[in-house]
């Protein structure tokens, strides 16, 4: 009795061993994939809070963008705001964000407050994009500010804050394609430029604004045979640029 | 009868021993190519955030100024600076990285440049191939 109950015992503890070893070795690779999107998630989250940190920066101490810039040394000073300049974005830039400081990776507006000795908001300016990703389009937003002066006059300076809102989603993803597009094709750096974009919901271009639900942002270019997409997925975009303001887009 | 049953055993034996070590040089070979696919990756995607971030502090840095980037050694990489993007190219691999600040004169290329110099003079950013001399 006792060689066949052997042979019985090794015939259930091979196939049992092999499932083992298969399990195991899912595991292991499975351990391996999720680390990498964990890494991923983190260092997204990383370069979020970097750009956000060199957009504000970028805003207020370069003089392309809304920082002072004296005209006797020819320099500008840190985080001191031109109020001539401020009003000037304000009025220019209702609907996208100044190209000083544009990552075409994120969206983002920007709302600078005077404040009076009371610390209460006395004066506002509000510039860069005005349309979001909302709900499942959305991926991350932060919010960072920092203190600044904003200059009237020499003997006029008042205290005030920056208070940047940076957005990533599917909208700022499609319009910073786009754009980007557009401007390397205005500037003679490519004519053509392609991408795998992920949306998560249906997508609608008409007079230069493209828009997902009631969120829209307005584009640089005018968009030729692309006429939205009508479900979520990943896309592969293809654009070519004709001058001057015309990107013929191919998916 | 019987010795037949004994080769036949030793056969199977033989033949899993040969599965069981394919399987195993399959998965530490699939392993260890996304291992070293996954480092590469990395080194290129810290290489283009490092110089992302050097585009941009130039950027939003007062008055004039320069800072140098040395690449990691053994890294052989070409650099192309569009507006606002940065393309790092190896062969049959690209990665790209967008930035905010604004670089003049673009677009740059570099072949498997050493060193490079970022330099602000009157708002304006260029680059060069080499180490930064004196400003």
């Amino acid at each position: 009795m006792r060689k066949p109950m052997k042979g019985q015992i090794s015939y259930i503890m091979k196939p049992f061993t092999l499932i083992a070893v298969i399990v195991l070795l899912v595991f292991l690779l499975q351990s391996l994939y999720t680390n990498r999107g964990r890494e991923r998630i983190a260092q997204k989250n990383l370069d979020m809070i970097s750009a956000a940190t060199n957009i504000l920066l970028i805003l207020s101490n370069s003089e392309d963008c809304v920082a002072y810039k004296s005209p006797n040394t020819q320099k500008t000073q840190a985080n001191m705001l031109d109020v001539k300049r401020l009003d000037e974005f304000a009025s220019k830039y209702q609907d996208r964000e100044p190209e000083c400081a544009r990552n075409y990776d994120f969206g983002w507006q920007v709302k600078i407050e005077q404040l009076n000795k009371d610390k209460e908001v006395e004066r506002e300016w509000v510039f860069g994009a005005s349309g979001f990703s909302k709900g499942k389009s959305l991926e991350n937003e932060v919010q960072f500010w920092v203190p600044v002066a904003i200059r009237y006059d020499s003997q006029n300076i008042k205290v005030g804050k920056m208070i940047l809102r940076l957005v990533s989603g599917d909208l700022e993803k499609f319009a910073g394609f786009f754009d980007m597009a557009c401007k390397m094709g205005q500037l003679n750096e490519k004519t053509g430029l392609e991408k795998k974009i992920r949306v998560s919901g249906p997508v609608t271009y008409s007079g230069k604004r493209i828009c997902m639900g009631n969120e829209c942002r307005e584009l640089s270019c005018n968009l030729l045979y692309f006429d939205g997409i009508r479900s979520k997925g990943e896309y592969q975009m293809k654009v070519n640029f004709k001058s001057p303001d015309i990107l013929v887009v191919g998916k | 009868m019987k010795g037949s049953s004994v080769l036949s055993e030793n056969i199977l034996e033989g033949m899993a021993l040969v599965i069981s070590l394919i399987l195993m040089v399959m998965v530490v070979r699939l392993v260890l190519s996304e291992q070293n696919e996954r480092s590469q990756n990395n080194v290129l995607d810290s290489v283009a955030r490092d110089i992302a971030m050097i585009i941009d502090r130039e950027a939003a840095m007062v008055g004039d100024g320069q800072k140098g980037y040395e690449f990691p050694k053994g890294l052989r990489c070409n650099v192309t600076i569009y507006h606002k993007l940065l393309v790092l190219s190896v062969p049959k691999k690209e990665v790209s990285k967008t930035f905010s600040g604004h670089v003049s004169f673009t677009p740059y290329n570099f072949i498997e440049p050493a060193e490079l110099c970022f330099k602000k003079t009157a708002g304006k950013i260029t680059v060069e191939e080499g180490t930064c001399g004196n400003p």
